[in-house]
């Protein structure tokens, strides 16, 4: 079920409200919570349920085992216990989304078709994973004591609001919520505004420029100028951050009005001055369980290696690319962005924090640009045609232009997607016109009337699942 | 403090609004088979979802595992139900039809802003089909065509097609009726805006090369007022007056092998429907509000039947329509209720005609001539390949009579798709 479609938001969101509401808090609560998300897991993906059942039993009863073997002063047994949860998860993610990859892997270099299985859609497995790695590291570095409730640990691995697309919420960080807090009226509005937000930058933005941007993509690029090809990466640019920054403002919308906090993912990386600090700013509870569970171990394992830094950044962002799809091109989107960082790492950062703010910003618009064609084109084969009509090689026209595609009125919407994905609304909160309760009226009038279109183009063109769903 | 209270509006109507839906569809309880005329399509319903849920919940009362266990795997695992809830709750939902007409109209106001500053005389009609609007609203229009030479191998093989069936049957005469619209054409609007326009050398090409014995005849569009002549201005079915057209034309084409064939028939005047209000599959499918008016000719043809796999039916609803009983649904679509639908095998008998039979090949253009060609025949088959996929020209011969064969219909039909390639 997406938070976009209208069954979650005039069935299933009423329905969980009054349910959680209505229960005294506690277990009840967890209960309910815990309950609406199986159900919400089911919606989408029956057949994986009781999957999804042992995957929190098995890690709820390894972070147990570890406190447990700590306690005992059995450290060596309880590293075991964490590696062997550890493992599992991994061969979990594996078995679910790269099996097939393996299989065509081998296929193509023996010849010999494997009758295994092919990639099985196991929802939210990438979050759910990540989430379980990050709890059983912190409980074996001591950071952290294991859940002993069942039902908080599973409200913590599989709540509803988080359990598709993340963001990943790191258990030490969000124990506190467990306990649940009571009804906060401002809270609850902040989690409506954030929700409608969200939809509207999902359906009025992400779903309407992928129209635009699935056709230049799908054209043969010999046939593309220079300036569709642009135009068609820059609406697959504010695609995909509209697409997934508006899921997270739905979740982060959703979870507020269950009380819960979760962490920001996005922070306008479009207006980033260098490549680093875009990861800084995009999908940021990823990059940061990156940098905690991937960099940081491997910096202190190898302390005295060469080119340490810059190694471990390929090797990271090689498994971030990998992370993305079972496919070599989101692989080599993620090698794509370790060498960037490698070379700012190497100095080059410095030196463009000297350069002139335009330069910055212009060097990194580009290198994220570039290298969003090595995501969306999955075919690798099209890179080098798709590459060549975007530095003009087809000249400024082609036979298939804006017109002829049908995609000239995504102009506006373009112009405003770029508008929309700078800090906007940071600047409109600046300005004081009229009284801040008429400001507020305003603008809850401007985000039900958004809410209105939102729906309004929903039922006129259907749902369109989020992108970031198949990660 | 007076901030925080504005705040609460917010909360106040998000609340009534999720609520509200659910409950409307609470109290308006089922809604089955309800028809959108707009949309051409049965709406979903909530009470259709339910019948997976309850068999699932009677199954697993009565103790049946096994078909228990299949209700879940085809209900739930493989998402029927999830999919039947979703598409209810869409075509059920309260003002439904107004809010996609927002959204149409916020569409409509984004093309034309991108457009304002172009000097294209039509522009798209909505986002998400290909049609395009007159500026002014005079009528929807198809995109123009472009010229592809890959086309010129399927025009190769109709021709070789069309050579085949002349030789194998040396005593039926073989007939094509192209129907030229404007989109083939030089005269629309945006021809010159395409990088390189079909402008009829598809039609040209077969033509020239086209076996001698195959008699072609079109129905040509000199110019953009001769679409709106013989056209409507919201949907792609030619009008009364390209229909007298067609018809005239084709009879005058048969008759040069068909000398004895009975002469036009004639209609006293046109008659046009007050108050009625023709949207057009084009008005329909981009929710344009552009509306025109349905006229049609009262011809006096004698008695006949239809038949659809041998079981007499009455087709099309003219007669209500003439004694004034005419549908009022809203976007009612009068081309196909009064001339009739689509079918894949059709047979019109005529007695007291001559003893010859005709068969036409084609689409829904030939739905409003048929009873016309047919009244001059004694049998008259109409063959829809859309739906009639393993036609075979053999064994339909080795069932029926036919003297002439007449291909009628644009260029995917007459020449340009290989899905109406007859076989043999």
């Amino acid at each position: 079920m997406s938070f976009a479609s209208l069954p979650f938001i005039f069935i299933f969101l009423p329905v969980v409200l009054v349910l959680y509401y209505v229960l005294p808090k506690g277990n009840w609560r967890q209960l309910a919570l815990v309950g609406s998300s199986l159900a919400f897991f089911a919606w989408a993906d029956a057949a994986h349920l009781p999957a999804l059942i042992v995957l929190v039993l098995v890690n709820y009863a390894v972070g147990r085992l570890i406190d447990a073997f700590r306690d005992r002063d059995r450290k060596s047994a309880g590293r075991v216990v964490m590696w062997v949860g550890v493992v599992f998860n991994i061969l979990v993610l594996i078995f679910f989304r790269y099996l097939g990859f393996f299989e065509d892997m081998w296929s193509a270099v023996t010849h010999h078709p494997l009758e295994w299985r092919r990639n099985i859609f196991f929802l939210g497995i990438s979050y759910i994973t990540f989430s379980s790695i990050s709890y059983i590291a912190d409980i074996y570095r001591n950071k952290l004591q294991p859940q002993k409730n069942l039902l908080d640990f599973s409200a913590y691995l599989i709540m509803f609001p988080k359990l598709v697309e993340g963001p990943i919420a790191i258990y030490k960080d969000f124990r506190g919520q467990l306990a649940g807090g009571r009804f906060d009226a401002a809270e609850f509005g902040s989690g409506i505004r954030r929700f409608i937000i969200g939809l509207a930058k999902k359906i009025l933005l992400a779903d309407t420029l992928a129209v635009a941007a699935n056709k230049v993509f799908a054209a043969e690029p010999d046939q593309l100028g220079l300036g569709i090809a642009w135009f068609g990466l820059l609406c697959y640019s504010l695609v995909i951050y509209f697409d997934f920054s508006g899921y997270t403002d739905m979740a982060l919308g959703v979870g507020r009005l269950f009380g819960f906090k979760l962490p920001e993912n996005f922070d306008h990386p479009y207006i980033s001055r260098s490549v680093a600090e875009f990861w800084r700013r995009w999908h940021m509870t990823l990059t940061n369980w990156f940098r905690t569970y991937v960099f940081m171990p491997l910096e202190h394992s190898r302390r005295r290696a060469k080119f340490r830094v810059q190694t471990h950044i390929l090797i990271v962002f090689f498994l971030t690319g990998f992370w993305h799809g079972a496919n070599w091109n989101f692989a080599l989107w993620g090698l794509y962005f370790g060498i960037l960082l490698a070379v700012e790492a190497s100095g080059f950062g410095r030196r463009l924090k000297r350069a002139p703010v335009v330069f910055q910003h212009a060097y990194t618009i580009l290198a994220v640009m570039l290298g969003w064609v090595l995501f969306g084109i999955r075919d690798i084969g099209r890179w080098g045609p798709f590459f060549k009509a975007l530095f003009g090689a087809n000249g400024l026209t082609g036979e298939f232009t804006l017109r002829s595609a049908n995609i000239l009125f995504y102009v506006p919407l373009a112009l405003a997607g770029i508008l929309l994905s700078l800090p906007v609304l940071s600047w409109l909160k600046k300005v004081e016109w009229f009284t801040p309760a008429v400001r507020r009226g305003l603008a809850d009038l401007f985000l039900l009337a958004m809410f209105a279109l939102a729906i309004a183009y929903n039922l006129a063109n259907g749902f369109q699942p989020f992108l970031y769903a198949q990660f | 403090m007076q901030e925080k209270k504005a705040g609460y509006f917010l909360i106040i109507f998000f609340i009534l609004i999720i609520y509200a839906v659910p409950l409307y569809w609470v109290i308006r309880g089922p809604n089955p088979y309800e028809r959108s005329w707009l949309e051409g399509r049965y709406l979903a319903d909530f009470s259709l979802t339910n019948r997976g849920f309850f068999t699932a919940i009677k199954s697993a009362t009565r103790g049946d595992t096994s078909q228990l266990r299949e209700v879940i795997q085809k209900e739930f695992v493989e998402r029927a139900f999830q999919k039947d809830l979703e598409s209810a709750a869409a075509d059920q939902f309260p003002f439904r039809y107004r809010l996609i007409d927002t959204a149409k109209g916020a569409d409509r106001l984004i093309i034309k802003l991108a457009y304002a500053a172009l000097p294209d005389p039509a522009i798209p009609a909505d986002m998400q089909s290909e049609y395009l609007v007159m500026r002014d609203g005079s009528a929807i229009l198809f995109p123009p065509g472009s010229f592809d030479e890959s086309i010129l191998d399927v025009i190769d093989r109709r021709i070789r097609n069309y050579a085949t069936l002349i030789k194998t049957y040396p005593d039926i005469h073989f007939y094509v009726y192209y129907i030229e619209r404007l989109q083939n054409t030089a005269h629309h609007p945006l021809a010159t805006f395409v990088g390189e326009p079909e402008n009829g050398q598809y039609y040209d090409y077969f033509v020239a090369r086209k076996p001698a014995a195959l008699q072609v005849e079109k129905f040509s569009i000199e110019s953009y007022d001769d679409h709106l002549k013989y056209f409507y201005r919201t949907d792609h079915h030619w009008n009364i007056e390209g229909i007298l057209r067609a018809y005239n034309q084709i009879h005058g084409m048969l008759e040069e092998n068909y000398p004895k064939i009975s002469g036009v028939r004639q209609y006293e005047n046109v008659i046009a429907f007050e108050g009625v209000e023709f949207y057009g599959g084009l008005a329909r499918k981009s929710f344009q509000n552009i509306s025109e008016e349905f006229s049609v000719v009262d011809y006096a043809l004698p008695p006949y039947q239809v038949y659809e796999n041998d079981q007499a039916i009455t087709y099309g609803d003219s007669a209500n329509y003439l004694a004034g009983s005419i549908p009022q649904e809203a976007y009612f679509n009068h081309y196909e209720g009064y001339y009739g639908g689509d079918k894949a095998l059709m047979t019109f008998v005529f007695e007291d005609t001559p003893d010859r039979n005709l068969l036409v090949i084609g689409n829904s253009y030939d739905n409003s001539l048929l009873p016309l060609l047919a009244s001059h025949y004694h049998y008259t088959y109409n063959v829809d390949f859309r739906y009639y996929t393993d036609f075979s020209l053999s064994a339909f011969l080795a069932e029926h009579d036919v003297d002439d064969v007449v291909v009628i219909g644009e260029n995917s039909v007459v020449f340009g798709s290989e899905r109406y390639l007859i076989r043999r």
